[in-house]
């Protein structure tokens, strides 16, 4: 419990540690974490998303949830690429490349989109020949 | 970069009301309510994409994923007929992929540890940046209520990023090939060749 509070929750709430101007207590510490939402905030929710993501692949036995959590995965990297793009648009005031990030985001859609429409159409195929969708029974190439 | 106040509550909102549905869409027994749910992931990030000016990105997310992906994804669930699975959503590596997605997570957690110790993530802009006014194109009207967002993504499109533009839409022209090629009937393959 001790542990979750020093260690997880100001990662997960981001709390500010810089030294200048610190709250003392960790009730001030939380709250001036929740009201300040910065990049780190952004890391943490992709970072979520895509362990979910991960989880859905490596555990579940429908082939078109694992195509779906596969979509959550890449959504996940999009948000990361989003919100590194805003933060270069502030930090260089749009000067340098500002979005560069936001435009291979598009083309991460775009290729998620590819993927999503050839691995539908293989999972169609496989469909007709074997009449199931459960990844555990797909074991055609097994030894 | 930082948003505070009502962006900040909505940004948690959005994120919390995101990762719930990751969740459920991940354990859903149903394939369809597994669809729905992963609709509503997509939708509450676009809001986020709102929150940081990505208006245009919001927009094709939308437009792409939800009406188009997703779309595709429920034909499939229809035409494949999932009924409800029988007790077992899972595969027998159920505790392996757990403990590797464990792993994996106890990874991020360290790096996101470090970068909130490091001092990288601060406001301040690095010192060897010029930091001069951005200069609109001459060919836009100086409009400050209107996002330039869109505007400008499109300008990179047609001219710095042209070569992959093309490039992308042949692999998107690749992948309708490769789908019409792979998902069709015997029937129609005596009848075609």
């Amino acid at each position: 419990m001790n542990l979750i509070v020093s260690y997880v929750l100001p990662i997960l709430l981001q709390v500010q540690m810089t030294p200048t101007n610190a709250p003392t207590s960790l009730k001030e510490k939380l709250m001036e974490g929740l009201f300040n939402v910065n990049i780190n905030n952004f890391l943490v929710l992709s970072a979520l998303l895509f362990i979910i993501g991960i989880a859905g692949v490596l555990t579940r036995r429908n082939i078109i949830i694992i195509f779906m959590s596969i979509e959550l995965m890449l959504n996940a990297v999009n948000i990361n690429l989003v919100a590194f793009s805003r933060y270069w648009f502030l930090q260089t005031r749009g000067t340098i490349d500002p979005y560069m990030g936001e435009i291979f985001t598009i083309f991460v859609i775009v290729v998620a989109a590819a993927e999503a429409v050839v691995g539908l159409g293989i999972i169609l195929a496989y469909y007709r020949n074997r009449q199931t969708v459960a990844v555990d029974e797909i074991d055609l190439m097994k030894w | 970069m930082k948003l505070l106040g009502i962006e900040a509550v909505l940004f948690y909102l959005l994120a919390v009301a995101a990762i719930l549905f990751a969740i459920f869409m991940v354990t859903a027994r149903n394939a369809v309510h597994s669809a729905l749910l992963l609709i509503s992931v997509l939708i509450t990030t676009a809001g986020i994409y709102l929150l940081v000016h990505a208006e245009f990105i919001a927009g094709a997310q939308i437009l792409v994923y939800v009406g188009g992906v997703l779309v595709l994804f429920i034909f499939v669930i229809m035409l494949v007929n999932v009924k409800e699975e029988d007790n077992k959503l899972f595969t027998k590596q159920f505790l392996l992929g757990g403990f590797t997605t464990f792993l994996l997570a106890l990874g991020m957690i360290c790096i996101l540890l470090q970068t909130q110790k490091a001092s990288f993530f601060s406001f301040n802009s690095p010192p060897d940046v010029k930091l001069e006014k951005v200069q609109d194109s001459p060919n836009i009207s100086p409009s400050h209520n209107i996002s330039q967002n869109s505007i400008r993504i499109g300008q990179e499109l047609y001219t710095r990023v042209a070569l992959p533009f093309e490039i992308a839409s042949l692999v998107l022209l690749v992948a309708i090939v490769g789908a019409v090629r792979l998902a069709r009937e015997r029937k129609q393959e005596k009848i075609y060749g």
